[in-house]
């Protein structure tokens, strides 16, 4: 009876939140799918199975933002991500000593998207201060925010707003590794490289993990900076899904914004399931 | 709602989810050209930027039932090709209410015009014919290319070397004038550094209200002058013109009788001619009496000659097609080349690029 009571306790305290999850999250992913295999909407609506997905997979301009992202993807995480590790190696062994630098880590993180692209204007504008260096040397003129450098420089400003978040959790698992480890490797005579493979890495996969989550819900909020920078339409190298889905509500377009979403969340789940089974590997052989 | 800013942006989001989860208005009247855009303002978007492919996403009712049993929408009294816009093979969908088209126009008693009309684009440019080739420089690409789109395939209708051709044929058409080889047509103002058509010419873009006061030199009624009009022709010889506001229902409306009421009402020949509702809006209405010369629409007074050739030009018509952001992108490459320092084929590319990404989208 007692075990009952608590229980129920148990799923009374959770059923707000469940409830939230249900109708913001599970119903609207059932409906997003649903719409994806139909066409109109409301009574309108009827069933057309996978002719949806043909036809968005064979769309030209969806194949170009789903390439675009998956370009920046693959540029951005792994950069960030060695970025990030080495400058958490760097401040490993001063973390408690200078708690003001983690804060200026964070500092481009939390500054506000407007000034964000302000700043990227007054750097890489028409008449920004890279064109204006690029002009005194004599060199031709850039286009970098409406040209093919504007992918580049949207590369720089994802590195430069969200490489001081993942410094922290990267740093939060690296304070937690005993620093006794590190000595026994220095009296048995371990090189710097072989301290970071043996010691370091086979405890950071966890850390690493969640940095890389977080490295990749920051990448698809950098849409918001591409957004202000390029408009509805930028430059087709930085035409991203979330304008192709942004557009495509704009146009009243449902089954193609929910198979665009439906095959962009496919591609997440199984990057985010193999690396979530490499760390859950690494981590078995580890205990 | 609003027309311009976040106030409009946020009842397009708060009309488009509503449609989405299968409610909505019951009834459309949407005007597909920005007005503020065209006076020079910020541009705001429509309802449905692209309203052929809304009539494929079944939002729309098809409303061949209602017109048979209408007696009041005088459907035989429409311009059919006009009304053919609004239709795909579920049936008619939309109404379009207005469409507009450019002419270059010459006072009769001035000039004396003897082509022979109709022509394609092509002739236009090759034409030794004065009249022609100041017509030829109306700064019209969808006038000169036909159709822009091909919904089927979700691609432009031409390839971006055709849009590069075509606007550097106009961009040179525009620069014979600027560089005075229309003397018989145009003078030099000194003061301005530019040169401006004579008297008794003038390009008459038939879509703002009232076309009686277009501009104070412009009057096509029984004390104006009488004009010859020379449209600009598409590449297939035949005058292509723009869809600027529609009318239609809701597919998941509650009261598709009731709603067909507004619209038949609308359609009438007495709303046509009297109601201030159609001299707001940007463009011609559809019934076929409108532009003839005693059937006295109000904002359009026409006299005998003028009326028959607006008619003639309108016989002319091959291309009916709504205006959409596709249309804005083709508008912006002659000012875009004008004011600026960039190549015409970077900035072609850039815009054909957008439209290809609104393209698929739509």
């Amino acid at each position: 009876m007692k075990r009952y009571k608590s229980a129920l306790q148990g799923w009374l305290l959770i059923t707000p939140l469940m409830i939230g999850c249900l109708l913001f999250y599970a119903i609207p992913f059932i409906l997003v799918v649903q719409y994806s295999l139909s066409t109109g909407s409301g009574g309108a609506s009827s069933f057309v199975g996978f002719i949806n997905y043909q036809d968005v997979t064979a769309n030209g301009m969806f194949k170009l933002a789903f390439g675009n992202t998956m370009r920046f993807l693959a540029a951005g995480l792994p950069l960030i991500m060695v970025l990030a590790y080495l400058i958490a190696l760097l401040m490993q062994k001063r973390a408690g000593k200078h708690k003001l630098l983690k804060s200026v880590f964070l500092f481009p993180y939390i500054m506000p998207v407007v000034g964000a692209v302000i700043l990227v204007e007054l750097i890489f504008g028409d008449t920004g201060l890279v064109p204006g260096i690029t002009n005194a040397l004599g060199l031709p003129f850039t286009d970098w925010l409406g040209g093919p450098a504007a992918f580049g420089v949207v590369l720089l400003l994802y590195l430069w707003k969200n490489t001081g978040y993942s410094v922290i959790l990267l740093l939060a698992g690296l304070v937690t590794i005993p620093e006794e480890q590190y000595s026994a490797a220095d009296l048995d005579g371990a090189s710097g490289l072989q301290k970071f493979f043996y010691i370091t890495t086979p405890q950071m996969w966890y850390s690493v993990f969640f940095a890389i989550i977080f490295s990749l819900i920051n990448a698809f909020k950098c849409f918001r900076e591409i957004f202000l920078i390029g408009g509805t339409h930028p430059n087709e190298n930085i035409y991203m899904l979330q304008h192709f889905l942004n557009n495509s509500f704009e146009n009243l377009n449902y089954a193609k914004l929910s198979v665009a979403s439906v095959l962009l969340l496919i591609v997440v789940l199984i990057v985010f399931a193999v690396f979530y089974g490499f760390v859950r590997r690494k981590e078995a052989f580890r205990a | 709602m609003p027309a311009q800013g976040s106030e409009r942006d946020a009842a397009l989001t708060h009309i488009r989810t509503e449609i989405m989860a299968g409610k909505g208005p019951d009834v459309f009247i949407c005007d597909c050209i920005d007005p503020y855009y065209l006076g020079g303002g910020t541009e705001s978007q429509a309802l449905f930027p692209f309203p052929e492919k809304a009539m494929d996403n079944k939002i729309f009712l098809p409303l061949d039932e209602y017109i048979a049993d209408s007696d009041s929408l005088e459907w035989d009294k429409q311009l059919p090709n006009i009304m053919a816009a609004g239709k795909n093979e579920e049936g008619q969908q939309l109404l379009p209410f207005s469409y507009s088209f450019t002419v270059a126009a010459f006072d009769r008693e001035k000039y004396d015009f003897s082509e022979d009309l109709p022509m394609t684009w092509n002739e236009m440019l090759e034409s030794s014919d004065p009249f022609v080739q100041y017509a030829a420089g109306i700064i019209s690409i969808p006038g000169a290319l036909g159709k822009i789109a091909d919904y089927e395939t979700e691609e432009p209708a031409f390839l971006e070397s055709d849009l590069l051709t075509c606007a550097e044929q106009i961009w040179g058409q525009n620069e014979k004038q600027r560089n005075g080889q229309f003397l018989e047509l145009m003078d030099y103002d000194a003061e301005s550094g530019f040169y401006d058509p004579k008297d008794g010419v003038e390009y008459i873009n038939f879509s703002s209200y009232e076309l009686a006061h277009v501009s104070d030199r412009v009057n096509l009624g029984t004390a104006g002058k009488e004009y010859h009009m020379i449209p600009i022709y598409n590449t297939s010889g035949g005058v292509t013109v723009t869809i600027t506001a529609f009318a239609a229902i809701n597919r998941n409306t509650d009261m598709p009788d009731e709603a067909f009421k507004v619209i038949e009402t609308l359609f009438s020949r007495s709303i046509q001619q009297n109601s201030a509702l159609y001299n707001s809006l940007s463009g011609i209405p559809p019934h076929v009496d409108v532009g003839s010369s005693d059937a006295k629409f109000n904002g359009w007074p026409i006299n005998e000659w003028n009326s028959n050739q607006f008619l003639s030009v309108r016989d002319q018509i091959n291309v009916v097609q709504f205006y959409t952001p596709l249309n804005v992108q083709l508008e912006t490459i002659i000012p875009e080349r004008f004011n600026t320092e960039q190549h015409v084929e970077t900035i072609v590319h850039k815009v054909y690029t957008t439209m290809k990404m609104e393209l698929a989208e739509s």
